[in-house]
């Protein structure tokens, strides 16, 4: 009775040290394995924007000459895109687009007071009351399309000088004026789009004038997240939320917050848009497409969307005119990148986007690759900027947590060693000495071999096999709530238990214990009868 | 008809120069107990280990009753032939008292029910009482345990028991007790009993003394 109580009890005991070694080591594999998990499952956002914006003021001259939207945006090469995305595996592009998206509803927002806008203009036809070197004096104006809230009678435009000789006093034609109020007054610019040397058809400049004024900022997008503004805090979600990577083919968008109010829209309404085929940069800091005759979109496609939330820019409505900025416009509408035509977005072309992200990943590697990716760009005039998106908070959590589980283990997988090594050694000092007895007792080796090895290895390997399984249990009961508690400071999987650091230790434990026993029995049953004896005799005459 | 007899037994260790036993031959008779005395190195033990069959005799014959040692399974002669008692030593710590003495029998394929019983009266006949059967070794005396390893020995039932120092580690009283019981062994039973001894008391209290020097055998 006693020796099987006894049997039992060595049985627990093992059990509970292979127990201890298995769910400490096991715990801590769990650990590793969520920590590299979450590792490689981090990624950086980085953005490649111009390498340098220019001073640029829209109240001096310079405004007028240089469109600050086309020479700041990078028009790639497929060269260079190549270089780019020479990562492509850890990091594609994820490009941004912008389109011309016309609605037959609302009206584009006007800008904030005293900012040019793109967007308007005014066609008329008129008669040239008198020419100066840099303005115009239009008389009997009839409206013709545009902004019809700028129609005067008598207009004075400004002229640049290449154009004085073109009109006559006296003439009356079509003209193509853009429009802008500055203190209540409206002001105007005489556009070349109907200089009749570009042979644009005044009917056409109607309708593009018509367009523009309900033209909107079409921004294509996979994940707004991905933005630099938004991820600096200066674009911000107001209402609803913005447009995700799991939004990819629905037909959602984000306006505006002021575009909502204005048109007493709610989250949950739909938007029909024609959206146009010519695709441009959407990094346009002033706010408005100049959709003229070259941009103009040749073919169009119309999409309606439902409205899942609304944005503010920071910048939108105070800046001041000196100042550039990155801001999209109040007329800005984002839409999955999904939802760009297939007609006007045919997958072998190579588009000019403005922003371009990437998503490097590996929170550990986001450092050496925004290096790569630093001299690539410099290369092509562009810079990056780099969110981590945390990881260094999520690196230190990573670290305090596995000095935390390696402290909270080791008493485990120290004791479970210890106490299995006191086992095993037990273990073998009592075969030995059984074996010496029985041999010289007359036992056929044979028997001795069976009869000592088979319960050994039978209570061994069933305490192995409920030390593992309590490991398991434990552990997988114990996961839900470790994942729980790491998910508040790194991403978790939905892994399941490291089966091999679970099974593995205990088995290559017993493994080895096995195969000690095994070495020591035919060692024993191979050992001279003579010298077992003398060596056990001259033991009991040392005691 | 000796319980044992050897017929110009000599043994020289594998790569010894000399023989370690010379020529011994004697007669042992059953119902007699010896005592085999001598100085350290003259060979009592290795003699000794011929006699159990440990070793086999490098010239000269072992004789079990009429069977020589040569003709017979080492294995099946220790089983039944002789038994050796060990020091208490060799009990093992984690079975008890009575766990200890049926070990040999429960190997052999002995029925639990019967060797239990066997062992209850080896135990009784060593003057173990029943209320310590269940003890582990650790929980008696030297000599209890020793008088353990012995009843271990008489469960084979062997006509011949074989012990080198058996009391080597007993004080004076319990050295009195041990040989009390061998001798019993030897006159109630009829068994011959054979020690091995530097004590002289235990010479004593053996019916003969046989003297080793320098390997070779004396009767007194
Ligand atoms: N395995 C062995 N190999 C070689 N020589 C041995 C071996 N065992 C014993 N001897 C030698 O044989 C001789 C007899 O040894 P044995 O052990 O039989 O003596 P003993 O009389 O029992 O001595 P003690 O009283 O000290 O126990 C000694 O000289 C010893 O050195
Ligand atoms: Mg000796």
């Amino acid at each position: 009775m006693k020796r099987r109580f006894l049997s039992l009890l060595l049985a627990c005991l093992t059990a509970a040290s292979l127990f201890g070694l298995s769910y400490g080591l096991g715990l801590n594999a769990l650990f590793l394995r969520e920590a590299q998990y979450s590792t490689e499952a981090h990624y950086g956002i980085l953005t490649l924007l111009p390498e340098n914006v220019p001073d640029f003021n829209p109240g001096t001259n310079a405004y007028w000459t240089a469109d600050p939207r086309r020479s700041l945006i990078p028009v790639l090469t497929d060269d260079e895109y190549e270089k780019l995305n020479k990562h492509n595996t850890a990091y594609p592009i994820h490009p941004r687009y912008m389109t011309l998206g016309v609605s037959a509803e609302y009206f584009r927002l006007p800008p904030p007071e005293g900012y040019y806008d793109y967007a308007d203009r005014l066609v008329v036809e008129a008669v040239v009351q008198s020419i100066n070197d840099d303005s115009l004096q239009l008389t009997d104006c009839v409206f013709l399309g545009g902004k019809a809230e700028a129609l005067q009678k008598s207009i004075s435009a400004w002229l640049s000088e290449d154009l004085a000789e073109t009109w006559s006093v006296g003439d009356r034609t079509e003209f193509s004026l853009r429009t802008w109020q500055e203190n209540g007054l409206w002001l105007y610019r005489v556009d070349k789009e109907l200089v009749p040397k570009g042979g644009t058809k005044p009917e056409d400049v109607v309708s593009m004038s018509e367009d523009n004024l309900h033209g909107f900022d079409l921004v294509f997008t996979e994940d707004m997240g991905w933005i630099w503004r938004v991820m600096q805090g200066e674009l911000c979600c107001i209402q609803g939320r913005l447009i995700e990577e799991t939004d990819a083919g629905s037909r959602v968008c984000v306006v505006s917050e002021r575009f909502l109010r204005e048109n007493d829209l709610a989250l949950g309404d739909s938007l029909l848009f024609r959206v146009g085929d010519k695709l441009c940069s959407q990094f346009a800091p002033i706010g408005a497409l100049a959709y003229t005759t070259t941009q103009y979109p040749r073919r169009w496609a119309e999409e309606a969307f439902e409205i899942i939330g609304t944005f503010a820019d920071a910048d939108n409505g105070n800046w001041t005119a000196d100042e550039f900025a990155y801001a999209y416009s109040e007329s800005t509408v984002f839409v999955p990148l999904s939802a760009l035509p297939e007609t006007i977005y045919p997958s072998s072309a190579r588009y000019t986007p403005a922003e371009l992200t990437l998503l490097p990943e590996g929170g550990d590697a986001l450092e050496r690759k925004l290096g790569w990716m630093q001299e690539i760009a410099a290369g092509i005039g562009l810079r990056c900027v780099m969110d981590d998106r945390g990881w260094s908070a999520i690196a230190a959590g990573i670290d305090a947590e596995e000095a935390r589980l390696r402290a909270r283990t080791l008493p485990f997988i120290l004791s479970g060693a210890v106490l299995l090594v006191l086992l095993f050694a037990g273990l073998l000092l009592t075969v030995k000495r059984k074996c010496t007895v029985l041999r010289l007792a007359g036992v056929p080796k044979r028997r001795l071999a069976a009869r000592t090895m088979i319960p050994s290895l039978v209570l061994l390997w069933s305490a192995a096999a409920a030390g593992t399984a309590g490991a398991f249990l434990y552990l997988g009961t114990e996961a839900a709530w470790f994942r729980e508690k790491w998910s508040a400071f790194m991403q978790v999987s939905e892994q399941g238990l490291p089966m091999g650091t679970l099974i593995l230790v205990p088995g290559l434990a017993s493994l080895v214990m096995s195969g000690g026993l095994v070495l020591l029995v035919l060692l024993l049953l191979g050992q001279d009868i003579h010298d077992l004896a003398v060596r056990s005799q001259r033991k009991a005459g040392k005691q | 008809m000796n319980a044992l007899t050897l017929e110009n037994v000599s043994y020289t260790y594998p790569g010894g120069t000399s023989p370690v036993v010379k020529n011994a031959s004697f007669g042992f008779e059953a119902g007699t107990i010896y005592a085999v005395v001598g100085p350290s190195g003259s060979g009592k033990s290795t003699l000794l280990s011929m006699l159990a069959g440990l070793d086999m005799p490098g010239s000269g014959d072992v004789i079990l009753q009429e069977e020589n040692l040569k003709s017979l399974d080492l294995d099946k002669y220790r089983r039944e032939g002789v038994s050796i008692i060990f020091q208490a030593f060799c009990l093992l710590p984690l079975l008890t008292v009575r766990e200890n003495v049926c070990l040999p029998m429960e190997m052999q394929g002995i029925p639990e029910a019967n060797a239990r019983e066997r062992a209850a009266e080896a135990l009784v006949k060593v003057g173990i009482e029943e209320s310590k059967h269940k003890r582990f070794p650790s929980a008696l005396s030297g000599g209890e345990q020793q008088r353990v390893a012995i009843a271990r020995s008489l469960c084979s039932g062997a006509p011949v028991l074989l012990a080198d120092e058996p009391t080597g580690n007993l004080d004076g009283e319990n050295t009195r007790i041990v040989m009390d019981i061998l001798r019993r062994l030897a006159h109630e039973e009829g068994r011959c009993v054979i020690v091995v001894t530097h004590d002289p008391e235990v010479a004593e209290a053996a019916d003969r003394v046989l003297r080793m020097k320098d390997g070779v055998l004396t009767a007194e």
